[in-house]
């Protein structure tokens, strides 16, 4: 019995070997391609070509020198709309000082609620889009950065604020809240994983970046502004 | 063969090209077998073994050794060519699925029935069992081999096989038994 199961198993692999025929491996074609991306080049003093991650490398410089200064300017804006309306803790779904006094405070008051709440979180989601560009440049080339996950633990925080409140209530920003959640989730759980790992799993949060089309979404919230 | 893989390693991170093309020679035909079978079809698998040679070559630093080159390649390739499999996935459908391999069986030779059936089968199983499965069965890596590339113990790795064996049993419904 032992040995039919052992010949059955032995044939399911033959027959799909056989099945799925390999041809002739394109080594040279592929090597092309190779070639034209290796990170350096030795040709007896030819001109260096600069390397596809080097400049990968440059240009996440300059994306977080240009993010830092866009997370400070939005979180004092932030701050501030904060500590003008009720001193909130979080400064993410805080609105800002719509004047409802009194007796005064109808139906309209609660519209301009909403929409503060609304602004604000867009200008949030909107926030994120310098740092998400980058991670998606890491993740598209299987690289991690251990910041990374600090500032996905951070923004995991303010995504799960924002989606407990009113701000969160349009369908199309709120089904962005909770795909943006998934993917800070497992960013910042990277920071457990062996570098090695943590660059593998990000090509699997590279693929799930672009099926959910996530940086398109958050640009055109960009876009459509408050 | 670990050793001068090292030695490779070493030569390429200081620029030479040729290190490289070393490197390449020595692992690509088992890399693009490896993504042609779970990819079944050469441009994917073209582009996959591509796409891993450059992600590893540009992350050369990050292989400190401690494994050995092929299994580091490995695990970078397994990674790729997954990924090309969703993004394939999501693009288009199947060439032939399996309920129309089912249907098409009747007419044909028993050895032929069998090699449509499981073709499609093995494509829908799920990534961590049809991995273990083209790894073991179809392109013979040990399970040490395989537990390495995927990061799991060898007894995930056993069990996984055991399980896309049964589940291909299952979908094959009888015909592989019936064709021995």
């Amino acid at each position: 019995m032992s040995g039919d199961i052992h010949n059955d198993e032995t044939e399911m692999g033959r027959a799909y070997a056989d099945e799925v025929g390999l041809p002739p491996t394109p080594a040279d074609q592929m090597w092309r391609e190779i070639e034209a991306h290796l990170p350096e080049r030795n040709r007896g003093g030819g001109a260096k070509v600069v390397p596809l991650g080097r400049r990968v490398r440059w240009q996440k410089v300059l994306g977080w020198s240009m993010a830092a200064g866009l997370i400070l300017a939005t979180g004092v804006a932030l701050g501030r709309a904060s500590i003008e309306s009720d001193g909130g803790p979080d400064g993410v779904a805080t609105p800002p000082p719509v004047v409802a006094s009194g007796p005064a405070a109808g139906p309209g008051a609660q519209a301009g609620n909403l929409e503060a709440y609304q602004a604000l979180t867009r200008k949030r989601v909107a926030g994120m889009e310098p740092l998400l560009t980058m991670l998606t440049a890491d993740a598209q080339l299987g690289r991690f950065d251990p910041e990374m996950a600090a500032w996905a633990q951070r923004q995991l925080t303010r995504t799960r604020l924002a989606l407990d409140r009113p701000g969160a209530e349009d369908p199309a920003i709120r089904g962005l809240l909770e795909d943006l959640e998934l993917i800070f989730v497992q960013v910042a759980s990277l920071q457990r994983l062996p570098a090695e790992r943590a660059g593998q799993e990000m090509g699997f949060i590279a693929a799930a970046l672009e099926e959910g089309g996530l940086l398109a979404r958050v640009r055109a919230v960009q876009v459509a502004g408050p | 063969m670990g050793r001068g893989d090292r030695a490779l390693v070493a030569r390429a991170l200081e620029g030479d090209q040729g290190a490289y093309r070393t490197l390449y020679d020595g692992h690509v035909d088992r890399v693009f077998r490896l993504a042609f079978r779970m990819l079944a079809n050469e441009e994917a698998a073209t582009e996959a073994t591509q796409k891993a040679f450059i992600r590893a070559f540009e992350s050369l630093k990050q292989f400190r050794g401690d494994a050995a080159f092929s299994t580091w390649l490995h695990r970078v390739a397994v990674s790729v060519i997954l990924n090309e499999r969703r993004v394939a996935a999501r693009r288009a459908p199947r060439e032939l699925s399996f309920d129309e391999a089912v249907s098409h069986r009747s007419t044909l030779p028993r050895d032929v029935e069998l090699g449509m059936g499981i073709r499609g089968a093995v494509q829908d199983l799920a990534e961590i069992y049809k991995t273990v499965f083209v790894m073991h069965d179809v392109e013979g890596y040990k399970h040490e081999e395989i537990a390495d590339v995927l990061g799991v113990a060898v007894g995930t790795s056993k069990a996984r096989l055991s399980r896309a064996r049964a589940m291909l049993r299952q979908a094959l419904g009888g015909d592989a038994q019936a064709a021995v």
